[in-house]
């Protein structure tokens, strides 16, 4: 099964597409909104959890559907590509966690929860995420979004700062 | 249902094969190591500003401007990057890294979908704390012409960072 891999996708195309997309996505014939991911998970949470009759789930079923659908095909697009491309490879302490932070499985898996709580919690107070907030609010100038933007990368810059101190 | 799926497959594919959805470039950048998700964001955000531009001026589409919830956006932005800087993915990458069988992603997605599940639970008495709401914000002047030379600028200057960046790295 040892196969060559392909190499990744240079960064600027990787920005064209993804810009392009999300402007086919913005077409009132396509989708009529933008890009977005963190609603999924209070939507599935939701109604996984039995609140499908509660305020917040009836207030983000429509948002919440498409982005399960959405991130069911980005699921799918990732799984192909990268077995096509060959770097599929089940691993859960990833490789630059281990150089700063060390092996333990444990260890990841704690913090790995720790930061995806804060990670959708904080999402949803603010309403978006890096893709409906970012990429999405950026670009049609949205005062909310930038300064969503503004405090996210700081915080990001200083807690990995605090966190990843060797 | 079926087009969301493929567009979801064409944004999955997109960030697997440019490799910015994996915690070595995201955890990187928390690390400032590697500035692979901030020149992909600067790029794809300066190209959609101009298409989009286009887009709604020609009647294609409108814009979805989400409201300024101070309190939400602050206080949700600092939880926010915080997670991010911890976890490593964000929730977009969280399922594409899970699809390229990163297991971290994964668990992270089942935790995420349980912190979605709290927030739900705990929205009626979190609702009052993220105020006050100032509305949708654009700083988008309402002519043509000075329309076309913010986002003109506003492109330029998000490309100029973008290479900027990528002589760090």
């Amino acid at each position: 099964m040892a196969k060559e891999k392909i190499g990744p996708l240079h960064w600027a195309w990787a920005g064209v597409l993804l810009g392009l997309l999300n402007v086919v996505i913005m077409n009132s014939w396509v989708s009529n909104r933008p890009i977005g991911a963190s609603t999924a998970f209070p939507y599935a949470g939701g109604i996984l959890a039995g609140l499908k009759d509660a305020v917040y789930t009836k207030l983000i079923a429509k948002p919440g559907l498409w982005e399960i659908w959405f991130l069911l095909g980005a699921f799918i697009g990732a799984f192909v590509s990268s077995m096509i491309a060959g770097d599929f490879k089940l691993q859960l302490v990833p490789e630059r966690w281990k150089a700063v932070k060390g092996g333990s499985p444990w260890k990841r898996v704690l913090w790995t929860i720790i930061g995806a709580f804060l990670l959708i919690f904080g999402a949803r107070m603010a309403g978006g995420c890096t893709s409906g907030h970012i990429l999405s609010g950026f670009m049609q100038l949205s005062a909310g979004s930038m300064v969503f933007g503004v405090v996210v990368i700081l915080t990001f810059v200083i807690t990995g700062k605090l966190f990843y101190r060797s | 249902m079926i087009k969301i799926i493929i567009l979801g497959v064409i944004f999955g594919a997109i960030l697997q094969r440019s490799r910015v959805n994996t915690f070595d470039r995201i955890g990187g950048f928390a690390m400032l190591k590697d500035f692979t998700v901030p020149k992909i964001m600067l790029v794809a955000i300066a190209v959609s500003t101009v298409l989009l531009f286009a887009e709604v001026k020609l009647g294609m589409a409108g814009f979805h401007v989400k409201p300024l919830i101070v309190g939400g956006v602050i206080g949700g932005g600092i939880l926010f990057g915080a997670g991010m800087a911890i976890l490593g993915y964000c929730p977009g990458t969280l399922i594409v890294s899970t699809g390229e069988g990163a297991v971290d992603a994964l668990i992270g997605t089942v935790a995420g979908i349980a912190a979605g599940a709290l927030f739900a639970l705990l929205f009626p008495s979190v609702r009052s704390m993220l105020g006050p709401n100032l509305g949708k914000i654009q700083l988008l002047p309402h002519s043509v012409f000075a329309g076309a030379a913010v986002v003109a600028i506003f492109a330029v200057l998000l490309i100029w960072l973008a290479r900027k960046l990528d002589t760090l790295d």
